[in-house]
This record gives structure tokens, C-alpha cells and sequence, in this order.
């Protein structure tokens, strides 16, 4: 089983100036966990839902301002300033993406994807991106593979 | 059925914030919220997404407000083709196990997904 057979197809994706409080929005819209980031049509980076959730909050130390919970403390106040501020997928995002070709092997990918630690892989094929696959997708493939063997 | 680990859980009347943080510092995906020792809910990056869309206030804001609740768990006896049959069906990425009502462990679709590489793998 190949990972054009698992992948989501197209992605869905950001853009580096998107603020962090769109991105959420587009995740929970899409029901998706992860976004590849695109600059003029090149694969920059990718935003998941890890990112928003622990360098979202920390994206005030990163400028400088205040530890995760000195960040929280503008949250006690009402609306949460890291978001008003302006955080952008360029901010949080991996910038270090691994990815994942079309006609590879979902068992090297899912080894690939646990042994580095990563839970989505942007798909690319000629330097183009042409999808997304996720743990779920790459478990959902595995449970139909051992479906037909047994 | 899968390497022991530290099981990571949080009080439903915490904050959202503990929950973020707790998530953060121990690097992991969700946990099992209990209220008296008994398993409510599971709050997970997902749900903080959600919060933060929502432009929650993270330190006011009860987990409860934003678990999922009666997460759909396995008994401590069941395998963990049982644990990933819940994933997919459900698109979820944690699973609670259960013993007697409370939550002994928490599997994730990591767990899962390098068994079932492995399994494969040696199978040929």
C-alpha cells in the first residue's frame, strides 16, 4: 500500500502571514490537524495543532515579553493578547519539514513519521505539494492491510 | 500491551492553562480528565485548538468547559487492535484505558501505529 492510496488529497493549507487565531479557525472548519505552510507555491513550513497549543502560548517569550505562564497572565485579563498581537504561521510553524513522497510504502513512512517524531508528513511529488498524510491515515491503511491478509 | 509510561491526568475544575501547560511540558497529545478519581473526559490539543479559536481565556476557564466528555475508553484487558479500531472509527488519537471505572493509562495512536509498523514489518 502506497501513501497516494492514505493521503488526504489536495491539502489544505496556510499561508505565512495567517494569524494564529485563523489558522484554529480553518483547522476546526476543515477538521484537519495539521496545515502545510505555502510561500509562491513552495512548501515553507507546517503549523499542527501542536504548535498553536505550546508555541502559540510561547510565541510572547519568543519575542521577549514573558514566560509561557507570564503569557497566560494577559489571558486572566480577558481577551488573550498573543492572539491579538498578531502571531503568524511564519512565528510558530516547523520549519524543518519532513515529507513524504506519493509512491512510498506506508510501513517505511509510518516508521519514518514515529522514529522522527512527527505526526503529519506534507506529501510532494516534483516539488509539489499534492497532499497530506497523517498517523490516523497512515493506521487507517495498516488496519485495511491486515484486513486482506487475514 | 504497550510501554509503561508515567499516566499524566488533570482535575476538571483546572484551567485551561494547566491543561496547555501539562501538555507542554510533558510533550504529549492529551489527557484523561477526572473529577473524584473518576474519569470525566479527555482534553486534548484538538479541544485547546478549539479554545483558542474561541478566544477562550485560558487561565479562567475550567477544562471541563472544553473536554470532550465520556471519551470512549478500553478496558485494561482489551488489545490494542481494539485501541486503534476506536481511532479510526472515531478519528481520535487517545484512548483511555479503564479499570473499574478509573483510567489506569492513556494509548495513543503512536503507541498503536509503532506496533503495527513493527508487526508488519516482521511479517514481512
Amino acid at each position: 500500500m502506497r501513501v497516494r492510496d492514505v493521503m488526504t488529497a489536495p491539502a489544505i493549507v496556510a499561508s505565512p502571514e495567517n494569524t494564529i487565531g485563523e489558522i484554529a479557525a480553518q483547522m476546526l472548519r476543515n477538521r484537519v490537524t495539521a496545515l502545510p505552510v505555502i510561500e509562491r507555491g513552495k512548501l515553507v513550513g507546517i503549523v499542527t495543532e501542536n504548535d498553536l497549543v505550546v508555541r502559540g502560548v510561547n510565541a510572547d517569550e519568543l519575542r521577549g515579553h514573558a514566560t509561557l505562564r507570564g503569557a497566560f497572565v494577559e489571558l486572566v485579563r480577558g481577551r488573550p493578547r498573543w492572539l491579538e498581537v498578531g502571531i503568524r504561521a511564519m512565528d510558530i510553524m516547523t520549519r524543518n519539514v519532513t515529507t513524504a513522497t506519493p509512491d512510498e510504502d506506508v510501513f517505511v513512512v509510518a516508521e519514518r513519521m514515529i522514529s522522527l517524531d512527527r505526526k503529519h508528513m506534507p506529501v510532494v511529488e516534483a516539488e509539489r505539494l499534492v497532499g497530506i498524510v497523517s498517523r490516523i491515515d497512515l493506521l487507517r491503511g495498516l488496519i485495511a492491510l491486515h484486513r486482506e491478509v487475514a | 500491551m504497550k510501554p509503561a509510561v508515567p499516566l499524566h491526568t488533570i482535575d476538571a475544575t483546572s484551567s485551561l492553562q494547566d491543561a496547555a501547560e501539562t501538555l507542554a511540558f510533558y510533550g504529549i497529545g492529551a489527557l484523561p480528565v477526572e473529577e473524584g478519581g473518576v474519569l470525566v473526559g479527555i482534553v486534548s490539543e484538538r479541544d485547546l485548538v478549539r479554545a483558542i479559536a474561541e478566544l477562550a481565556n485560558f487561565a479562567g476557564t475550567p477544562v471541563s468547559d472544553y473536554m470532550t466528555p465520556g471519551p470512549i475508553s478500553i478496558d485494561v484487558g482489551d488489545s490494542l487492535a481494539a485501541a486503534a479500531k476506536i481511532m479510526v472509527e472515531f478519528q481520535v488519537r487517545h484512548v483511555p484505558i479503564v479499570e473499574r471505572g478509573r483510567v489506569v493509562d492513556l494509548v495513543s495512536i503512536r503507541d498503536v501505529l509503532s506496533s503495527s509498523a513493527a508487526s508488519a514489518s516482521s511479517t514481512g
